[in-house]
């Protein structure tokens, strides 16, 4: 494909060359077709709102996108562009919750304008909550487009379209800058990985403000000139056979979801909401953000085959902000690949023949590096590159990596700029904190991670956030006494476990029920998250380095064991 | 459906959702209490609608946010439904 400098020269080509054709739908919870955009009005509204940012803001300023799911969206991302103000996609908090990740990101970004809808514009809590002393509020509005034209220079490969500030926690969130240079690169990756054309209809209902929805879906969509059709999440979760119903109607090639969406989809398949549903225009379903099931994968080409769904579609893939997006992927119509291992084995990190039937672990393959990019596993400690068959850290190299997080050099130097021991050559390894490892065919198999993260529903979450909230319910809750860390369930899915000290002077005051219901209360208010499994302490006994850090995957281990020193009996 | 039933029928579908055993899901107890989140509230709706053939929003949980104020509500709206 043509190369591009930056967004806005790909967009005046799209405007230009397939003016009339449809780049975004937007569908209503009914499914019914709610707002469109070709991509000359997509390219004309970008540019008026581009005329109205640069009155307020200077290239290189941050300005915030709080929207509801929808086009506007896609109008101030490109707006941006257009003005070369940086895009900081955020979560719209939720009205119950306190605290949440938005103050972090506002301190560390520092906005100038925050670009909304006209309903949200009015909503006096999201103004008070981003409230800012400089902060000016735009907003976009879909149902009054005005043409304009936006005479302004062309943004350079190396300026930054974006942050995404998926990683890090409340207190020290971490904002990925992806150049315009970063994006390209990773969607011709993708391009080619997913052999996409302008006819590979997308239909995505993944949120705008995560990557997945973003790039893989509305900006990859884009990049090959092809129409995305997009859903609200919600609509999603209360009725995933619609997802399903619209890849039918408008015969689409690309549909992504993390994991759990395509369990979800077989758990609420009813036959006779299903009739006449055609999946054979699904080419690439596209299974990433969160681990990969081959029980899942198996589950759903059971249930959809005879809606026409070719197991051949399914396309497992590995990524993450850092690296634009994809870093894995399989290629178009090759399947996937599994391989059996010894699940001991891999607590041990290593990778082993099964001890026996019960001992078997099925590993499902992301796929393999994308061109012009490089995957090594490596020891983490000695930073030592491991050869084929041998569990390590997952490192990345390549042009969609990201040359920095926003304002943080610390994190930049040992995240993005890790060199591997030995291999003098400059080259700037991404660290992902992931563990896996290459099979002699470069197959990639992720196995674990080695930080401490608790992955949900295709959401990071940080332990410490969700401890920090338990231990701000009660003075009978000791502070940086607790230790938060998730647990396959029966069906293994991921599951919440808060492990809790309890203050020696509280001890007889408090009634342990009330505690544990108030922990799960508050845990599901800030974090939407259920703790299945809140186990009480006595104080003391949490397991700790000798320097006071808390020791996660220890106590994890400790738990499932039933060692841990309870204060109650485990009623579950 | 009765009250007690479409109760019974809502504290099964919590037990099994947040997989516990139904004597532990107490009908006055609120939904955030047990530690519902959005992902089961949806799951739990589904099942009711299904149930009583009537549409469901999100809302009706945060309005009636028990098992005691939930059904109490869905047996009005069934009734009206079945006499109209």
């Amino acid at each position: 494909m043509q190369t591009f400098s930056s967004l806005v020269t790909l967009l005046a080509k799209r405007a230009e060359t397939q003016p009339d054709d449809p780049a975004y739908l937007f569908l209503s919870d009914r499914g019914t077709e709610e707002a469109a955009l070709t991509f000359r009005e997509l390219y004309e509204a970008a540019q008026a709102l581009a005329v109205r940012l640069a009155r307020v803001a200077r290239p290189g300023d941050r300005a915030i996108l709080v929207f509801p799911p929808g086009l506007e969206f896609l109008v101030a991302f490109f707006g941006c562009q257009i003005a070369r103000v940086v895009a900081v996609p955020m979560m719209v908090p939720r009205r119950q919750s306190a605290r949440d990740a938005s103050g972090g990101i506002m301190a560390n970004c520092e906005p100038v304008v925050a670009l909304t809808n006209p309903a949200f514009a009015i909503r006096g809590d999201l103004q008070a909550r981003f409230a800012g002393e400089q902060l000016q509020w735009l907003s976009v509005d879909l149902t009054n487009l005005e043409p304009g034209r936006a005479d302004l220079p062309l943004p350079d490969p190396q300026d930054i379209a974006f942050l995404q500030y998926t990683s890090g926690s409340t207190s020290d969130p971490k904002g990925v800058a992806v150049s315009h240079a970063n994006l390209l690169a990773n969607l011709e990756m993708i391009r080619v990985s997913l052999g996409t054309t302008q006819q590979s209809t997308y239909v995505n209902w993944v949120p705008l403000y995560h990557d997945m929805g973003l790039i893989l879906n509305a900006l990859e969509a884009f990049y090959v000139g092809a129409l995305c059709v997009l859903m609200a999440p919600n609509a999603f979760m209360q009725r995933p056979l619609n997802w399903l119903r619209a890849i039918h109607h408008y015969r689409a090639e690309v549909a992504c979801s993390p994991n759990f969406g395509f369990d979800l989809c077989v758990s609420r398949y009813r036959a006779d909401q299903m009739q006449d549903v055609d999946l054979s225009s699904w080419t690439i379903a596209l299974n990433g953000a969160e681990p990969v099931h081959a029980e899942t994968i198996k589950r759903f080409s059971e249930t959809f085959a005879h809606h026409g769904f070719d197991p051949g579609a399914v396309f497992p893939a590995y990524g993450m902000a850092e690296a634009t997006l994809l870093i894995a992927g399989s290629q178009r119509g090759a399947g996937h690949v599994t391989h059996a291992v010894s699940r001991s084995g891999l607590q041990a990190h290593a990778v082993r023949t099964p001890l026996d039937e019960a001992d078997v672990q099925t590993l499902v393959g992301c796929g393999r590096a994308l061109i012009n990019e490089r995957i090594a596993i490596v020891e983490p400690e000695g930073s030592v590159r491991l050869p084929a068959g041998q569990v390590g850290e997952i490192w990345v190299s390549g042009p969609n990596v990201a040359r920095s997080y926003w304002q943080n050099p610390s994190a930049t130097k040992a995240g993005l700029n890790a060199a591997i021991a030995g291999e003098d050559d400059g080259t700037n390894w991404l660290r992902t904190g992931d563990l896996g490892f290459l099979d002699e065919t470069g197959e990639l198999f992720v196995t674990g991670r080695i930080k401490d993260l608790v992955i949900i529903r295709g959401i990071n979450h940080y332990p410490q956030d969700i401890e920090h909230t338990a231990q701000s319910l009660h003075p009978a809750l000791r502070q940086n006494c607790g230790a938060a860390f998730s647990v396959p369930d029966e069906q293994d899915e991921e599951t919440l476990v808060i492990v809790q000290e309890i203050e020696r002077t509280e001890r007889n005051r408090i009634d342990l029920d009330e505690m544990a219901g108030l922990i799960r209360e508050g845990v599901t208010g800030e974090h939407e998250l259920f703790a299945r499994h809140i186990v009480l302490i006595r104080p003391g006994t949490l397991p700790k380095t000798t320097s006071g850090k808390i020791q996660r995957s220890l106590t994890r281990r400790l738990w499932l064991e039933r060692r841990l020193d309870e204060l109650a009996a485990r009623a579950d | 459906m009765t009250v007690e039933q479409i109760s019974e029928f809502c504290v099964i579908s919590l037990a099994k959702v947040l997989r516990v055993s139904k004597d532990r899901v107490e009908t006055d107890a609120k939904f955030n209490r047990l530690g519902l989140d959005s992902a089961m509230v949806v799951y739990v709706m589904m099942e009711l609608e299904e149930k009583l053939g009537l549409e469901l929003s999100m809302d009706d949980f945060y309005d009636y946010p028990t098992v005691r104020e939930l059904s109490r509500y869905l047996a009005e709206k069934h009734a009206k439904l079945s006499a109209a």
